[in-house]
């Protein structure tokens, strides 16, 4: 087995299937056992699923045989943040008080992949019930912290940090995260892979661990803007299973995508003072890659709220509610992050003036957002200010460069998208220290399709989505 | 060309290395100390107290639909 397989687009290697270069046995056993082996090198593999995978296989080649091309996604290996159920496996939450939790259901987004004929191969390890309301450190979970494929003494990201390593170590083709605020865009960004975090609505989270109610994202992490498009589209639906839905379906349609010459996109010039200084040359060859594609730049301002103490307070009240019993039974105790264990419990005393408050403020986020996208289409910042940490580093080091910038840029971007329900795509964009540096485009909600086609055309004329570490 | 079963292999420096890499992250429960309770709790005020001074319209009702 070569990288050219293992590192492959969705597109690139269901084409080499249909002109049966393999079988999509031989391809997802490969896949399989190379996550099975080389997954734990990186904290990343949750639970491997190699022989319902090999199963499955088997009935895509027999489809396969019979020219029944269900589409792009036939025969694709790919693995699942653990926090998505599969009935009768174990979906542990990254937390060892679920280490041996077993669910009858499968999430819906999982169904949905099976029927294209995609192939789970195997559960990825996260940070510990996603992430929620705060952890202190790379370590807070059940399978250690997540290690970062270019340099193992990094973390991955999180809370999807064993997504984001899969997907670049090549053990999987594509994968699923999830985000409540940055769990998708973080990981990506860290570990050198293109991430989609989806519309609030878009797609059904029924079968995934909720975190908080109002917030919770499912999307794909993949090689390429034009991968996420197509998974993207299995994914995402109407499901009257999750009360967050939003009833819509989205199809990936590149070939009517508006032209680029007509978006307008907005940016903050204070972005770049606000990353480490190693990273600044590469956001700003970056940027010029944007400009050139033909959109018109625009300098904006993100609205002023206190997005930090919103998101702060949304998601420890939701993720406190939803943990309620496990706080109460004193099982919390077991998690592996005492600053997680202690805000859960802190979580539980929010007054309800202080939630609601919060959800009156995210009201007015909502409208300054529709005002903000009546000027511009896209909003691009850097998806990270900073590189991958070391893992040894608690996560409220604070920030590298010590000369704070006169003016805050997009520098909220990942919660204010998250509050407001706002798509956005992560695109690798450089490298600094060795470690992978990337862009984020944000944009209103539904605009999936807007946002994709300036990441292609990035892509197309950028190659930094195709580099990968060294791997075995 | 067919993908045989997966050649990967992990060098001895390798495994060294993710050994090493384990070792260095400090157990998250051994970052406990005497105040984190309070610490915590009086980060969660100070988010609590930045909402209590942000002013809003009297009419302003919770959001119910969370997309932009």
């Amino acid at each position: 087995m070569t990288d050219d397989v293992f590192f492959a687009t969705i597109t690139e290697l269901n084409a080499r299937l249909k002109k049966k270069e393999f079988s999509a046995v031989e391809l997802i056993r490969a896949f399989a056992e190379r996550l099975e082996k080389v997954g734990p090198a990186y904290n990343a593999l949750a639970l491997p699923l190699t022989q319902l995978a090999i199963r499955r296989a088997k009935a895509v080649d027999d489809e396969l045989r019979r020219e029944r091309f269900r589409g792009p996604l036939q025969g694709i290996p790919f693995g699942a943040k653990d926090l998505l159920s599969v009935a009768g496996q174990i979906t542990s939450w990254g937390a060892k008080p679920f280490a041996a939790q077993v669910l009858d259901e499968t999430a819906t987004v999982l169904t949905k992949l099976d029927k294209t004929g995609s192939v789970l191969i195997g559960k990825l390890a996260m940070v510990e019930l996603a992430g929620g309301p705060s952890y202190r450190m790379a370590s807070a979970s059940l399978f250690g912290p997540g290690l970062n494929p270019w340099d193992k003494t990094r973390w991955s990201g999180g809370s999807s940090s064993g997504s984001g390593s899969a997907v670049a170590a090549g053990l999987v083709t594509y994968a699923l995260g999830s985000e409540t605020s940055g769990s998708i865009l973080t990981p990506s960004a860290f570990c050198g892979v293109t991430g989609l975090r989806p519309t609030y609505g878009l797609v059904s989270r029924h079968g995934a661990m909720a975190l908080a109610w109002t917030m919770d994202k499912i999307g794909p992490m993949c090689r390429s803007a034009e991968d996420c498009g197509l998974v993207l589209q299995a994914i995402a639906g109407g499901d009257a299973e999750d009360a967050g839905s939003a009833g819509k379906s989205f199809y990936y349609t590149p070939q009517y995508a508006r032209k680029l010459s007509d978006l307008k996109v907005g940016f903050a010039a204070a972005d770049v003072e606000w990353a480490e200084p190693e990273m600044r040359p590469v956001l700003q060859a970056a940027m010029k890659v944007i400009a050139g594609t033909g959109v018109k730049m625009v300098e904006v301002k993100l609205p002023d709220f206190p997005y930090g103490a919103v998101a702060g307070t949304v998601v420890s009240t939701e993720g406190s509610s939803i943990f309620e019993q496990l706080i109460m039974s004193g099982k919390v105790d077991e998690l592996a992050d005492a600053r997680q264990i202690e805000g859960l419990k802190a979580g539980l005393e929010i007054p309800a003036k202080d939630y609601l408050k919060a959800m009156r403020i995210r009201t007015l986020m909502k409208q300054k957002f529709h005002e903000l996208f009546a000027d511009v289409d896209i909003l691009v910042a850097p998806a990270r200010y900073g590189i991958a940490p070391p893992i040894s580093q608690p996560l409220d080091a604070g920030p590298t460069n010590p000369q704070r910038p006169a003016t805050a840029g997009l520098n909220a971007l990942i919660p204010a998208g998250n509050l407001a329900g706002l798509p956005a795509l992560s695109l690798p964009c450089g490298f600094a220290q060795n470690m992978p540096v990337a862009l984020q485009l944000a944009g209103p909600a539904f605009s999936e399709n807007t946002l994709l086609a300036l990441g292609r055309e990035f892509q197309n004329q950028t190659d930094w989505h195709k580099r990968h570490p060294q791997v075995g | 060309m067919r993908p045989k079963a997966n050649t990967v292999r992990i060098s001895r420096r390798e495994l060294a290395a993710t050994t090493l890499a384990a070792a260095l992250a400090p157990a998250a429960q051994s970052q406990t100390q005497p105040g984190l309770a309070k610490t915590v709790r009086d980060a969660q005020q100070r988010n609590l107290d930045t909402l209590t001074k942000f002013e809003i319209p009297i009419a302003t009702e919770p959001a119910f639909q969370f997309k932009a």
